[in-house]
């Protein structure tokens, strides 16, 4: 069954590289910095953030600025894809209802123009770590993996939210409120160890915290995540992106209906 | 059955048509508590049953809300039937909106690789084609503009020349023949005709029934999402033009089982009968029966039509004295056999009558 998705990904790379082309090409069409925003973005709200944070409340975190870059770029790919994947299918209704086209291309392409934006503000991050003097080792290596989990992550909720959308329009509201409260639930600004320990259990479980936490033992501990991170962060790509192709076969019968 | 190309079998479309609006989450709990979620099914295509050929150019006809695009975009694969299944036995290529996906900011050459994309042809066949669309569509000259700045025309014949550059088995054409002004209809009709000329299986829908006359072979007249008429191109044009009364023009009916009745219509026209045979799968019951009707007033009583059923050499005709206008008969065969029925009549009128001999047609069940 999940060979049929892949297969059909590759089957049809040239109409999702001319989507993702497409919305790369509009999407700094008229701006002035154009693609640099991918970079000063992170960067800025990083800035902010460390000033309000580091000398406001003076939490004492090793590194912050790398700290806060971290969580800042891996949350912002997680919440601007999904969010993007959401409205990706009732946003190309006209095409959908003249054209056959797999449905499931548009949360896809989605996830995968944010997946270009998230390189351009690991570029900003590892500028902020050469500038900090943070030595680079060998785990950084095993970036690219964390990352490839968490899009499969991604791509997973992202069927799941563009299905749910075309028959009830407020997904989109009720996720705005989800993705900011789970934004506060996640670790990204504050030190992990304010956590008090009875809630760590239920910490763990959120799926962004494990990412976060693998980024961020690979470059600021220098050391390779626990097994237990390595198993979350694994378990939830691979259970989500099941459960997102399962609900998205289930529910796309009836799109053309509904959209 | 390899020369059927598209199958259509008890095809039906039903659409849902909500009572309450139910949008959103709180609005799908509210009447589920109130015990309003139920739906209206509106149905656009009902029932239909087609058989195209290869090589055969098929036009459809009728009125606005009729069913026809919805059918095509069956068809297509874009709307999966919610009743009886559809088959298709070759490459299909729908013309069914020109230009989807155009995005406006993108420049032209930018949209030809995305709407042929989203048409599903690869890089490299788009590569080696570009110059021709381009060619075709006389748009040398802005073909690095955005698309924004182009009047609709250029528009239309940017996707028109992308939508044609492939010669499929099986095409279809949704209206998209009636737009643009003259020289672009002559180039479109011309480009039309290229593609079909290779015996490429066409079905195309038009309201400019001039096209359908001299393009098709085979006409099909939808209405509420019925098949009423199909066959001849002359026929079925001036039937759904109004210029035949269809309405009471003789009807036949056969079938073999009560619920399996399959209408054939005589047309009047001005031929001799033909000898008509033909083959029926018959029911548990072994029965064939059917019934003529005949809304002529000025019957002598002559008029007779013989019918001949067919299992395996014997052959037990009947006979028939129309005296009525609606006359029925039943003849006993095997059941379950394929059976040929033989039907001819010595139905005739004076020249000068609007009415004059009349032909059978049946559709095949087995497609022997």
């Amino acid at each position: 069954m999940n060979k049929n998705g892949i297969a059909g990904i590759l089957k049809y790379r040239f109409l999702l590289s001319q989507l993702v082309s497409r919305d790369f090409k509009t999407r700094y069409k008229r701006s002035i910095l154009g693609v640099l925003w991918s970079m000063l973005n992170p960067l800025l709200t990083m800035s902010v953030q460390y000033i309000v944070f580091a000398n406001l409340f003076k939490w004492d975190v090793d590194n912050y600025a790398v700290y806060l870059l971290i969580g800042t770029v891996t949350f912002n790919f997680f919440s601007e894809a999904t969010q993007a994947a959401l409205t990706s299918i009732t946003g190309s209704a006209s095409l959908i209802t003249k054209v056959y086209i797999p449905t499931y291309v548009f949360p896809v392409a989605k996830v995968l123009s944010s997946c270009i934006n998230l390189c351009f503000s690991t570029l900003a991050l590892y500028l902020i770590i050469f500038i900090q003097g943070l030595p680079l080792n060998p785990y950084h290596l095993l970036i690219p993996v964390m990352y490839v989990m968490l899009i499969g992550f991604t791509v997973g909720i992202g069927l799941i939210l563009s299905s749910l959308m075309v028959y009830f329009r407020d997904t989109q509201f009720l996720y705005g409120v989800v993705i900011v409260l789970w934004m506060y639930l996640t670790p990204l600004f504050y030190p992990v160890d304010i956590i008090p320990a009875e809630w760590m259990g239920v910490y763990s479980l959120n799926p962004m915290f494990q990412y976060v936490t693998f980024f961020r033992t690979l470059v600021l501990e220098g050391a390779m995540p626990s097994l237990q991170c390595f198993g979350f962060c694994f378990g939830y790509c691979v259970g989500f992106l099941l459960l997102g192709y399962a609900v998205f076969r289930k529910l796309k019968r009836n799109f053309i209906l509904y959209i | 059955m390899s020369d059927i190309m598209i199958d259509i079998q008890e095809a039906t479309m039903d659409f849902h048509v909500d009572h309450e609006n139910t949008n959103s989450f709180k609005e799908f709990f509210v009447n589920l508590l109130k015990g309003k979620l139920h739906y209206d099914h509106f149905r656009a295509v009902d029932n239909v049953s087609i058989r195209i050929k290869r090589g055969e150019v098929c036009g459809i006809v009728g009125r606005n809300g009729a069913g026809k695009s919805t059918l095509l975009k069956m068809i297509a694969g874009v709307l999966k039937p919610t009743g009886g299944k559809i088959d298709i036995y070759g490459n299909i290529a729908p013309m069914l909106e020109l230009g989807a996906g155009f995005d406006q900011d993108l420049t032209a050459r930018e949209n030809i690789y995305l709407n042929g994309a989203i048409l599903g042809y690869s890089k490299a066949f788009l590569d080696s084609k570009f110059d021709d669309i381009v060619r075709f569509s006389e748009l040398e000259r802005f073909i690095d503009q955005p698309v924004r700045t182009f009047s609709s025309g250029m528009m239309m014949r940017l996707a028109f020349s992308i939508a044609t550059q492939i010669d499929p088995e099986i095409l279809i054409v949704d209206e998209i023949l009636s737009v643009g002004d003259s020289h672009f209809r002559q180039k479109s009709e011309g480009r039309m005709r290229e593609m079909m000329s290779g015996g490429t299986t066409v079905l195309m829908v038009s309201h400019v029934l001039g096209q359908i006359r001299s393009m098709c072979d085979r006409v099909i007249w939808l209405d509420h999402g019925r098949v009423v008429m199909d066959g001849d191109p002359q026929m079925v044009c001036d039937a759904y033009e109004g210029l035949i009364d269809f309405e009471n023009a003789p009807q036949f009916e056969i079938g073999c089982h009560k619920d399996d009745i399959q209408r054939i219509t005589m047309y009047p026209d001005n031929w001799l009968p033909p000898e008509g045979s033909y083959k029926i799968k018959t029911g548990p019951m072994g029965l064939v029966s059917g019934s003529l009707l005949c809304p002529f007033n000025d019957l002598t009583g002559n008029e007779k039509v013989r019918i001949t059923l067919d299992c395996n050499g014997d052959a037990d005709p009947i006979v028939i004295a129309i005296k009525e206008e609606h006359t029925s008969f039943e003849i006993q065969g095997k059941p379950d056999t394929i059976v040929t029925v033989h039907i001819n009549s010595n139905f005739s009128r004076s020249p000068g009558n609007d009415v004059r001999k009349l032909s059978v047609l049946l559709e095949d069940t087995d497609g022997n």
